[in-house]
Order: structure tokens, then sequence, then C-alpha cells
């Protein structure tokens, strides 16, 4: 296990991200989003952001994809800046982002139609990742007549179709029940570190999974979002074969996290409460 | 760790996976005691309405008691018989044959509904998708929407003859004037809707679209248009309904056939249940050309239907 775990650590940085800040324009003010924000993740490893709601996920993952601009610094992508979106990152929205007139299906091939992959192949490649995500005899649907998570389950699909070295998923697991988002999670573990090695960015607000998925999670404080600390989970790599919850490496971090978590929260009210009284 | 067993793992929790998803599906079923969602209480509802109205009609007429004014319902429905048998009465000048007027009438309504779409589709799109395009057009529209486009008839029928060339438009007679009549009551209707539908398509889904790497085009064909589509398609189904207005406007007042012309040429000769007979032609015209596309879209937008409001004993 050991050894396995040194291969991995000697894998090439698939991804920089250096000296993000973004700020938006809201009703005529500035607001700092994400400020000096970076790291880097290795091939093949599985980095969680986690930090209060607010902080700047999300807005970090669509400049990381290329979709909007930071004010400064720059995204690296095996060594190459990111302007627009590359063909080889795969994006999980948070919100589904499923497009309603489509199908199951189509929404799944969606990535492979605009790559111009040839019909047979497309149809034959949507219907593995259906299967995947255990959507089968759900093709025809629309997503207004799925429930979230089996629409959540329709974007992962979609991302994975298009056979991406880097996926990057904005809380992908959010709207599953307990149950289903642990299996979830164990079944993504396996394809990203076994059947389809990914390099993955995951954010997720539960402490439990980035724990869990992760070789290494990014702290993140309140709003403007910078990097408090990264934090290496030094855990066996397979986990889906024993019970890690209960590791007491696993107790450890999750005492850890949750205290930071805490105290970003609780500076967060006092700084509104401040502003309110002003 | 290879994919095929990763898929028999997921066949053996595809049945739990399969109950959650089962109980979400189930569709809500409602209970009355009468049973609106059936075809058949739509057509008695339909039935009576039309029944209520005919008699309406007739008391009123019999009241009156003056068919210039008011003719009965069946001596309207005489006189549309007669019409179509182009049974014409005398006096009624220079009124064709019955086909004659009636193609007239659809001619200038499809051509003009067709420029207007394919002139409003692209300049609503264009609004819609660029600021730019938004400056410098948007004025204008506004501006010429405001003027009641009546007023401009009189200017187009000078106009059209000696400004465009009318073998260009290649009539053997002169609808070219009642074509752009036509033409300018609809192209707004058709602009307004496609740019407010291609204005509201959400940045989100243009940024999916870009994010699995679709080019300025593909956005255009993947995602802005097929989002913006149920609009689209609505500002075509009113349009189809301007344009026959505009069709009947022109003929009234600027042509010598068609349907808006017999409706003034009966009245200008008192015969009114004859004008009522042609105004029932022109309803009925009008009623297929917005029942239609209604079908049309009910198919094409099955994925946007259920996610409307319910109405009551309607879905
Ligand atoms: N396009 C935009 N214009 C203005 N402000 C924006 C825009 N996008 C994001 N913001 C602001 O940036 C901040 C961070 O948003 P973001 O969605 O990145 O947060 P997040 O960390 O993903 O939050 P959550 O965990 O709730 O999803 C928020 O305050 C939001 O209001
Ligand atoms: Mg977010």
């Amino acid at each position: 296990m050991a050894l396995e775990q040194k291969t991995v650590s000697t894998f090439k940085q698939i991804l920089k991200i250096e000296g993000i800040s973004k700020s938006f324009v809201k009703d005529g003010k500035k607001v700092q989003v994400l400020e000096d924000v970076s790291f880097e993740a290795r091939e093949g490893s599985f980095v969680s952001i986690i930090g209060p709601s607010g902080c700047g996920k999300t807005t970090l993952l669509r400049i990381i994809d290329g979709l909007v601009k930071p004010d400064s610094g720059k995204v690296l992508f095996n060594g190459k800046p990111v302007t627009s979106p590359p063909p080889k990152m795969g994006f999980v929205f948070q919100q589904f982002g499923l497009l309603p007139w489509r199908t199951v299906r189509k929404n799944v091939e969606f990535g492979l139609e605009l790559r111009g992959v040839n019909p047979e192949e497309k149809k034959k490649i949507a219907e593995g990742y259906i299967k995947l995500v255990g959507l089968e005899g759900f093709e025809n649907h629309y997503p207004h007549e799925l429930s979230g998570g089996m629409q959540q389950r329709v974007g992962l699909a979609r991302a994975l179709a298009i056979d991406p070295d880097v996926l990057l998923m904005d809380e992908p697991f959010a709207s599953l029940d307990m149950q289903t988002r642990e299996l979830f999670q164990r079944e993504l573990l396996k394809i990203v570190k076994g059947a389809l090695p990914k390099t993955t960015l995951f954010v997720t607000h539960n402490i439990d999974e980035a724990i869990y998925l992760s070789d290494e999670i990014v702290l993140m404080t309140a709003r403007p979002g910078k990097v408090y600390e990264i934090i290496k989970v030094d855990l066996p790599q397979e986990r889906w074969k024993e019970d890690i919850r209960a590791h007491p490496e696993f107790i450890r971090l999750r005492q850890k996290i949750w205290k930071f978590l805490e105290s970003q929260i609780i500076e967060k009210e006092m700084g509104e409460n401040e502003s309110g009284k002003a | 760790m290879n994919l095929k067993s990763l898929k028999r793992k997921w066949e053996r929790t595809k049945v739990e996976r399969r109950n959650l998803v089962a109980q979400e599906v189930i569709v809500e079923q409602r209970e009355s005691w009468i049973d609106l969602n059936t075809i058949q209480a739509k057509v008695i509802f339909t039935i009576v309405s039309i029944l209520l109205f005919g008699a309406i009609w007739e008391l009123a007429a019999k009241l009156i008691n003056n068919h210039v004014i008011l003719p009965t319902p069946i001596s309207s429905f005489k006189a549309l018989y007669l019409l179509i048998q182009n049974k014409i009465p005398l006096g009624a000048a220079g009124v064709g044959s019955f086909e004659s007027m009636l193609l007239q009438t659809l001619e200038i309504t499809a051509i003009g509904f067709l420029l207007s779409s394919a002139v409003g589709i692209p300049v609503g799109y264009l609004i819609g998708r660029w600021r730019a395009a938004e400056a410098i057009i948007d004025p204008w529209i506004n501006a010429l929407y405001a003027i009641p486009m009546v007023a401009l008839i009189p200017l187009l029928y000078f106009g059209s003859g000696s400004l465009i060339p009318v073998s260009v438009f290649d009539y053997q007679g002169d609808l070219l004037p009642d074509v752009l009549v036509s033409f300018i009551m609809t192209v707004f209707t058709i602009i307004i809707n496609t740019y407010q539908g291609v204005r509201l398509v959400s940045n989100s889904l243009v940024e999916v679209g870009k994010a699995f790497g679709a080019s300025e085009n593909q956005l255009t064909r993947h995602v802005v248009i097929p989002a913006a589509l149920p609009d689209i398609v609505a500002g075509m189904r009113l349009g189809l309904g301007r344009a026959l207005l505009g069709a009947i406007i022109a003929e009234a007042l600027l042509s010598t056939n068609g349907l808006g012309y017999t409706m003034l040429a009966f009245q200008s000769i008192l015969n009114t249940p004859y004008m009522v007979a042609t105004i029932m032609v022109i309803a009925f015209i009008g009623f297929v050309l917005l029942q239609t596309p209604k079908l049309i879209e009910r198919r094409l937008f099955k994925w946007k239907e259920t996610e409307r409001i319910k109405r009551g004993g309607n879905e």
C-alpha cells in the first residue's frame, strides 16, 4: 500500500493554479471573491475544495475551466495556460446544467455530438455511461421528469462521456440521500482511481465526503476566498475496501476541518453583525 | 479493477436504486365527481358554448328586427352557403369567385408571414444576442412599433409601385402593397418574440455549451435556438394571426379582390348577411391558423409543456 502511494506521488503536476484573484461588481460595489488562490494537483490525484458557502468555490472551478477570466493569476493545464474550456476537462455543474429539451440520452451525448463523434459510437458510449450511473430505462426521459439526484447523475455521465483527463465537480452529490451518496462516493472513487483514471477537483460542503475521497483537501476561508491550508490525507488508497471512516486519522482530520469551518462561519457572522450596526 | 466488474457491482445495487426511483416518478392521480380530463367533456363544453352563443345572437337579432343591422344566424349561414357556391348577390361590384378571394387572402397571408419570419427571426436573434445590434436596431423597432401601422398604408401604396420594381415579386396583379402591409403588421411581433426568447436564455445553459467545447455556431444551434424556440414559435403563431389581419386590412383598403375587399363590397350594398358570411370565412381561417400551430407546439415542446402551470380540469 505504501509503495502504491509513492508511485502516485511521483506523477507530474497536471494542474497548477497560480495566484488567482477575482472580484465582481455588484450594484456598483466591488466584491472581492477570490484572493491569491494557489494550489496544484498531481496527475491522477483527487483534490477536494471545501469552504463556507459563498467563498468562491464555483467561481474558482469556472476559472479553472476557462469559463471566466480571473483578474490576475493563471491556470496551467499540462503546462499550458487555460484561456477557454480545454477539451480534456469535464465539468459537473452544481445546478446540473442539463439541457431541458434533450432527453437523458441526448444530454449524455451532448459533448460527443459537439466533437462530431459518429452517431453509432456516440450512442454506444452514452449507453455505457447511462448504465454506469444507474439510469438504464430512463434514456428517453426529459430532465424535468427526473428527481434532482437523477439529474445530477445525468450531469456526471455527460462529463465522463467525453473521457476527460481532469474532472471538475461542483458539489455533485449534494442532492442525493445519505445512502445513495455514500454509494456514489465509492463508485466515483472506483472510476477515477481505477477503471477510468482521472485527476479530480471536487467541491463539497461535506467534511466526511472530502476526507473519504481526497488525496488532498484545499481549505478555503470565507469570502474573499483564500487558501487557508492544504491538508494531505494520509489514508490507504483503495478506500472502498475497508471501513475507512473509523480510521483514527479520518477522525483526526474531521475534527480539524470542522474546527476550521466553524471558526470561519462564526467570524463571518460577527463581521456581518458589526457591519449591520455600523 | 476493470470496467466489467465495476458494472457488475452496479447491476447488483441497481434494484435498490430502481426502487427509490420508482417512487419518485409515480404520477399523482386526481379524483373528482366529474372527470374533466376526457375529450368528451371538452367537446361537450365547446358545444354548449357554441349553442349559447347562437341563442344569444338569435335573440338579439329578433329584438333588433332589422337584418341590415344584425341578420339572424340562419340567414347568415344561408348567405355563407350561397357565397361558397359562388352565388354572389347582384350589385356587389367586382366581387370575384369564392375561390379567387379565398386564394388571394391566403396568398397574401402566407407570403406576408413567410417574409416576416425570414426577416424577423434573424433580426430578433441578433438583437437578443448582441448588445451592439440591440443598440442599433432596438430604437427603430420601438419607434416603428408605436406607429399605428394602418397609417403607413397610403405611403406604402404610393411608394411600393415606384420604389420596388413589381417584377421582383413577379405578381401578375398588384399584390405587392398588400403583402407589404401584411409584412409590416407581422414582422414586429416576430422580432419582439424572438428577441425576448433569445435574451432570456439563461447564461448558465450557454456556459454549459461552452464548457463542452461548443463553437459560436454550435452555441447558436444547440443551445440558444432550442432554448428560445418556444418563444420564437409562439411569436410565429401570433404572427400568423397578424399576417391574416394585415391581409384583410390591405385588401379592404388597397385591393379589388380578396375577403377583405369582399367584406366591404357587401357592406356597401347593405347586404349584411353576406358580410357576416364573409366574416365567418375569415374567422374560420383565423381559427385554423391559430389552432394548427398549437397542436404542433404541444408535440414539439413536450419538454416544456409538463413544466407549465396546471389549469383546473384541463391536464
Ligand atoms: N456573475 C457574478 N456576478 C456577481 N457576483 C457573482 C457572480 N458569480 C458569483 N458571484 C458572487 O461571488 C461569490 C462566490 O460565489 P460562488 O458561487 O463562487 O460561491 P460558492 O463558494 O460556490 O458558494 P456555494 O458553496 O454556496 O455554492 C458570491 O458572493 C456571489 O454572489
Ligand atoms: Mg457553488
